[in-house]
């Protein structure tokens, strides 16, 4: 398999929040690229910053709050960071689309769903009256909603919270991004429809090759949609690999304890092995590695200095003092 | 070994008046949210209740817990149906059934300090004297990993797994003899999953306790479990020894569910059957079977005939006229 | 997070103009006696309408001025505070209690007391309650003590609404649940889980009010419905001053500066109560995925 181009590239992301209470460092110096057609996973838990990763990457970060203090975030050679608001407006919506968590927060309630799917089409296709009907009800059967042309009519409010998941995987086919950002896309749903929407997910990544970003804490999800992972904890990237050496190959201590705490289908175990310790304050980091306090590898020089990242394979790189013994 | 039953649930029936018959809103709406659902909880064990959302499974527990009157059916504790209880009676129930739920933010009250809040069911039975109740929260503590200087801080200062084994101390306090756990974990960060699960696990066992776990999540209801009942649209479908559904599943919901669970193993091929359409409208339910527009092995006698819970081999319940034949 | 962190950031921001006006005439109302150069009701009809002192004919006697009757306008106003800020106070407390009470039951308890006491309230909102002052007053007679009644009467209803309101969103928590599930009498649980939270909204609304009902009481003095002469008071100051403003403008003045001043120092304080409180509130209870 030939190399495939990288389209984005971060390096040295900092994301940084001025609060009242203090500096909360979201991001902390992340670097990691996505090629064409690959579909890279960012796993963590609350206060990881996966999300506010993505956020960075669509020039989304709260105001006045928030602030991308260092880094580059280069998509094709040009640096998003550098670009100002009226640009960022103009590369979202056509070259990058986000789905996220809760799809009520980026439907409006006012206007129905044949109203803001025309929207969507209209920024890449000039159509007007029928013609845009007629596209807007093509691409909801595509993403399988059923009765279409009359559900064209209807209002966010009655959809169900698949069919509203539905509706942004159709407005994100509208727009035929190069890079789909999925934050948490099935976190709210029930199981059975998680299942249907990963799968129609996973059609449309066959069909139109796009770059997707998928950001969960289910690593079962995770296992069966992306091929590159980054593990992130407290604001920077314990580890990246590839899939399958994420899975079995692993040499950070927490992806590891987050592996073995999952309780397993069919393997009944009388205790789970779990992660002692509390989740990250990021208002008051330790010095050295934030994962210290709960990591049963820590050795001394852990709490003082940071691990730098190193190189385990490849593509495989992790921050760890202690990765060899792991 | 003789098993005994601590609570029977027998042909329980809940439904919600949505609206009222009137000038403008036309006729009354009834949401049969619990449908004739009958099951026993056995003293020590677990009783795992599953389902996806909306299916009645947290209307059971709360009218379990006497928050809800059931609209049909009885509740049996020690033989007697709890709906005829005197107060006195009410006060014993509740001091032998507690409840822990899945909201850590929501369940503790943000301006009474820890302390007080895990003394208060004591206090409002009149248990020790104040001494003696301070000295019971301080072994509370203990026992669920906190520490004893926590009891005068206020909720905000804690983690969302901290939060949890609070209200797992309060629910203690009375030494109960059911625990009604209702998605206790479902809001908490994966890495903390693990530790307060072996936290149930460990009291269970220590205090012979009996657990009703509410759940969506699977593989933690196989994990913790040693009976499981499976839910659809306000009744239970499958009902077996939790090795028995997990490993021999008949319904097809049952399989849909189980084939639906993401493993986090990249290596395993997972073909999900995935099922078709929405969950029906609970409001408007069909005659007949209620799985009957999304199963995948669906006959004319399902539209007409609705399935009753039957054993097909010992111990191993289920609805559906396939299987069990008419 | 320690709690005193918090408490000093807020403590930053408070507004120290609406702070400053606000003690300094709850100063001038306590310690009236002392601070007033003259007898509010001393009257010396010589020295009528002499202009404040910086003005032809001022001197340093009377600062602000004296009235038609030869009283000086300063002290006047200076217990013309303590008549305000009492009413207001006393009010706010008496409102405050009537509408708690009111709203808690309408919310927690819901049906149909809920739509009861909601049908007063919007009976009570729809009459402009100049007119039911009117009544009432009419009925009882005007004085000090009949005004706070009326006024106490009257403003029971934005309470109400208010706790009503928190009430719903609070009731249905999971630790009101878990209350119940304890064996906690319904008492208890009013007062321990569901006031609590309440409380902060109560504070932020009592503060806001208390400007409300001191322009409510000078208006109705202002018509001579409230505290009688010669107990000096900034709505009678204000309708004495009203027939001379074209050429003793001080009369009418200064007391509306007063009612102006201090009702813009309790907006400002209850803003800042309403920024400290609530998201102080929302950050504790709400964690983030």
């Amino acid at each position: 398999m030939s190399e495939k181009e990288i389209i984005l590239e971060v390096r040295n992301l900092k994301t940084h929040f001025f609060t009242n209470m203090g500096l909360i460092k979201a991001v902390d110096g992340s670097s990691f690229s996505l090629r064409k057609g690959q579909t890279l996973g960012i796993v963590g838990e609350s206060g990881s910053g996966k999300s506010i990763t993505s956020l960075s990457i669509l020039g989304l970060v709260p105001k006045p709050a928030g602030k991308i203090v260092e880094g580059e975030i280069l998509y094709c050679g040009e640096d998003l960071v550098k670009k100002s608001q009226q640009e960022m407006r103009e590369f979202r919506g056509k070259k990058i689309f986000m789905i996220s968590q809760d799809p009520m927060t980026s439907l409006n309630p006012v206007f129905n769903i044949g109203n803001q799917l025309g929207e969507a089409v209209r920024r890449r296709q000039n159509l007007n009256g029928r013609n845009l009907k007629e596209k807007c009800i093509e691409i909801l059967k595509q993403v399988q909603i059923r009765s279409a042309e009359t559900r064209i009519n209807a209002f966010p409010h009655e959809l169900s919270g698949g069919m509203k998941q539905r509706l942004m995987i159709s407005m994100a086919l509208a727009c035929r991004p190069e890079i789909l950002i999925a934050d948490e896309p099935t976190t709210a749903l029930d199981v059975t429809i998680q299942a249907q929407i990963l799968q129609l997910m996973m059609e449309i990544r066959e069909k139109y090759k796009t770059s997707i970003i998928l950001i969960t804490h289910d690593l079962g999800v995770i296992a069966r949609f992306c091929d590159y992972v980054l593990v992130m904890y407290a604001g920077k990237i314990v580890e990246k690999a590839d899939i399958k050496t994420l899975f079995k190959r692993n040499r950070h201590p927490y992806t590891k304890g987050l592996l073995n705490s999952l309780p397993h289908l069919g393997e009944k175990q009388h205790r789970l092995m779990s992660i002692k310790g509390q989740p990250p304050d990021l208002l008051n980091l330790p010095a050295g590695c934030p994962f210290e306090p709960r990591c049963d590898y820590a050795v001394e020089k852990c709490s003082f200095e940071y691990p730098s990242d190193e190189s385990v394979g490849k593509g495989h790189q992790v921050s760890c003092w202690r990765w060899r013994e792991i | 070994m003789k098993e005994e039953s601590i609570l029977t649930v027998k042909n329980l029936k809940k439904h919600f008046n949505i609206g009222k018959a009137g000038f403008f809103s036309g006729k009354a709406k009834t949401l049969k949210a619990v449908n004739d659902v009958s099951f026993s909880l056995i003293r020590g064990q677990t009783f795992g209740l599953v389902g996806e959302s909306g299916c009645g499974k947290s209307t059971i527990g709360r009218t379990i817990l006497k928050l809800h009157k059931p609209t049909n059916g009885e509740i049996l504790y020690q033989g007697k149906n709890i709906e005829n209880f005197e107060s006195k009676e009410t006060m014993s129930y509740r001091r032998n059934v507690q409840a822990v739920f899945q909201d850590p933010y929501g369940s503790l009250n943000p301006r009474m300090r820890i302390g007080e809040f895990i003394e208060e069911p004591m206090l409002v039975h009149g248990f020790l004297n104040s001494r003696g109740r301070k000295e019971r929260v301080n072994e509370l503590l203990d026992i669920v990993g906190l520490s004893t200087d926590h009891a005068r801080r206020f909720p905000h200062e804690f983690s969302g797994g901290q939060r949890q084994r609070i209200c797992i101390a309060r629910a203690l306090s009375l030494n109960p003899k059911l625990v009604i756990l209702d998605e206790p974990v479902s809001a908490l960060d994966v890495s903390i999953r693990a530790q307060i699960l072996n936290l149930l696990m460990d009291l269970q066992e220590e205090f012979d306790l009996t657990y009703l776990f509410i759940s969506h999540d699977l593989s933690v209801v196989e994990h913790i479990s040693d009976y499981v009942a499976v839910m659809y649209l306000s009744k239970i479908v499958e009902m077996a020894p939790c090795d028995m559904i997990f490993n021999n599943p008949l319904h097809p919901y049952t399989r849909a569910l189980l084939s639906a669970i993401l493993v986090p193993d990249p290596e395993l091929s997972q073909q999900a059957i995935i099922l078709e359409g929405d969950i029906s409208d609970p409001l408007n339910l069909e005659q007949g079977c209620s799985f009957q527009n999304r199963c995948f092995d669906v006959c004319d006698e399902c539209l007409g005939k609705e399935p009753q819970l039957l054993e097909v081999e010992p111990n191993h319940l289920v609805a559906c006229l396939k299987i069990t034949g008419n | 997070m320690p709690k005193s962190n918090k408490i000093w950031v807020h403590l930053r921001n408070a507004p120290l103009g609406g702070l400053a006006i606000f003690f300094l005439f709850l100063i001038a109302a306590f310690f009236a006696e002392y601070l007033a150069p003259h007898s509010p009701t001393d009257q010396n009809i010589t020295n009528a309408l002499r202009a404040p002192c910086f003005f032809e004919g001022g001197t340093f006697e009377h600062l602000l001025g004296t009235d038609e009757l030869g009283r000086d306008i300063l002290s006047r106003m200076i217990f013309g505070a303590r008549i305000s800020l009492l009413v207001g106070f006393v009010a706010v407390v008496l409102s405050g209690f009537i509408g708690t009470c009111l709203g808690l039951v309408s919310g927690y308890f819901g049906g149909r007391i809920d739509s009861i006491i909601m049908r007063f309230v919007d009976i009570q909102l729809s009459m402009p309650y100049i007119l039911i002052a009117l009544a009432l007053i009419g009925a009882l007679g005007p004085s000090l003590r009949n005004i706070i009644i009326v006024i106490g009467i009257t403003s029971w209803v934005d309470y109400s609404r208010v706790v009503r309101g928190e009430v719903l969103s609070i009731k249905n928590k999971e630790f009101v649940d878990l209350a119940r599930i304890a064996g906690c009498s319904t008492f208890r649980i009013i007062l321990k889980h569901i006031l609590p939270g309440v409380a902060n909204s109560l504070i932020v609304l009592g503060t806001l009010m208390l400007g409300r009902i001191i322009i409510f009481e000078a208006a109705l003095s202002f018509l001579g419905l409230g505290v009688q002469p010669p107990t000096p008071s900034w709505g009678i100051m204000l309708a004495d001053g009203r027939q001379y403003l074209t050429f003793a403008w001080w009369l009418a003045t200064f007391p509306g500066i007063a009612i102006m001043m201090v009702v813009l120092g309790t907006n400002l304080v209850g803003d800042w109560l309403r920024d400290t409180l609530d998201p102080k509130q929302r950050a504790a209870v709400r964690g983030k995925r």
